[in-house]
């Protein structure tokens, strides 16, 4: 009896693992097939690229909002922190910076509800190097990830200037 | 030998479940489903994988509630060749809103008639939004499923009332009602 009990016990207990090891797995292997989607459409590691709006055709990320303008960064902080900042829409329409680890939860969003018209945001990994003066100091627990900035185009005809506004986006490795 | 098939086979049945057509976890109101651990590091392994398939990037709900919906008022999948009636009372209490058409890989419905969404600018605050494969013929507002297959819809509340933040069912939703099927009498 104790045989056969042996193996089936062995096999359910190796099942629960390998479930757990798996669900735990998934997310950072989407997260980095996200992150080499993106960097093989031309993005770099630690730089923003604003992606083009959104049609038909986009095939990066799932669900695309074909009304949200979005810039990406990808960011690796092994060699030091990194500055983040815009400008938000003059319209006063909604913009966003979101940061994801590499497990592709988000740690952090600022609004333009919530900051003054340039926001600055330093990213490091925790405990390390001081924050300057005006930046909002964000701690990633993860070493990799992606910033996402948004901003909604409330009418098609709006897109060039939206497009103009975005690119005061940018990341920069310090 | 046990060990190792069993290992397979549990992780087997964690991709099955995360790639495969299950609903995993959020509450419901009517069709609609919300999940209020969307970007939260609380979320359990499986939410976290469930959101990674099919909500990669999205914000936490003090920011943005995410409602989708695969079926209609009564359950049924909704299917390209069929044509619906999404009912608004009143637009949903946000910042900005949008309602948005998503083919049954989760991406867009290539079908070139840049008709892939409705938004809080092009809305009225009551109103009704005919989802057919072709432009209805009567003016309406027109949400295009051509080519889509068993499509999804997601409505995106920014920086909703926070009572929705806080209670995503207590937000006035659109109902979801099917009118004909191509392939029914």
């Amino acid at each position: 009896m104790m045989r056969r009990l042996v193996p089936l016990a062995a096999a359910l207990l190796a099942a629960v693992l390998g479930f757990w090891i798996t669900l735990n797995w998934i997310p950072g292997f989407i997260m980095s097939r996200a992150m080499e989607q993106v960097e093989s459409g031309g993005a770099a590691i630690n730089s923003a690229t604003h992606a083009p709006p959104v049609t038909e055709a986009s095939r990066n990320v799932v669900r695309p909002s074909p009304d949200i303008l979005y810039s990406i960064c990808p960011f690796d902080l092994s060699h030091g922190p990194l500055l983040i900042q815009a400008r938000w829409p003059r319209n006063g329409g909604y913009a966003s910076i979101s940061l994801y680890d590499s497990r592709t939860n988000n740690i952090f969003t600022l609004s333009d509800r919530d900051a003054g018209r340039a926001p600055a945001i330093w990213l490091d990994r925790p405990g390390t190097a001081p924050v300057p003066d005006g930046a909002t100091a964000v701690s990633s627990p993860t070493q990799t990830g992606l910033v996402l900035y948004r901003q909604i185009v409330e009418d098609p005809s709006r897109i060039p200037a939206a497009n103009a506004e975005r690119r005061s986006f940018r990341c920069d490795a310090q | 030998m046990a060990a190792v098939a069993g290992l397979a086979g549990g992780a087997l049945l964690a991709v099955l479940l995360v790639f495969g057509p299950f609903e995993i976890g959020g509450t419901a109101s009517g069709p609609w489903r919300t999940n209020l651990l969307i970007g939260d590091p609380a979320a359990s392994p499986t939410v976290r994988a469930a959101i990674a398939r099919r909500g990669l990037l999205a914000l936490n709900r003090s920011e943005t509630v995410y409602f989708n919906a695969t079926s209609d008022e009564n359950g049924q999948r909704l299917r390209e060749n069929c044509t619906y009636r999404i009912s608004f009372d009143q637009q949903p209490d946000s910042r900005w809103w949008s309602l948005t058409l998503y083919a049954g890989d989760d991406y867009l419905a290539v079908n070139g008639d840049n008709a892939h969404s409705i938004t809080a600018e092009n809305a009225a605050d009551s109103m009704d939004v005919v989802v057919a494969a072709s432009r209805p013929e009567a003016p309406a507002y027109w949400m295009s499923s051509r080519h889509a297959g068993d499509f999804a819809l997601t409505l995106r509340l920014y920086q909703p009332d926070p009572a929705i933040s806080d209670d995503p069912l207590q937000a006035a939703l659109p109902r979801i009602n099917r009118l004909s099927c191509e392939d029914q009498s």
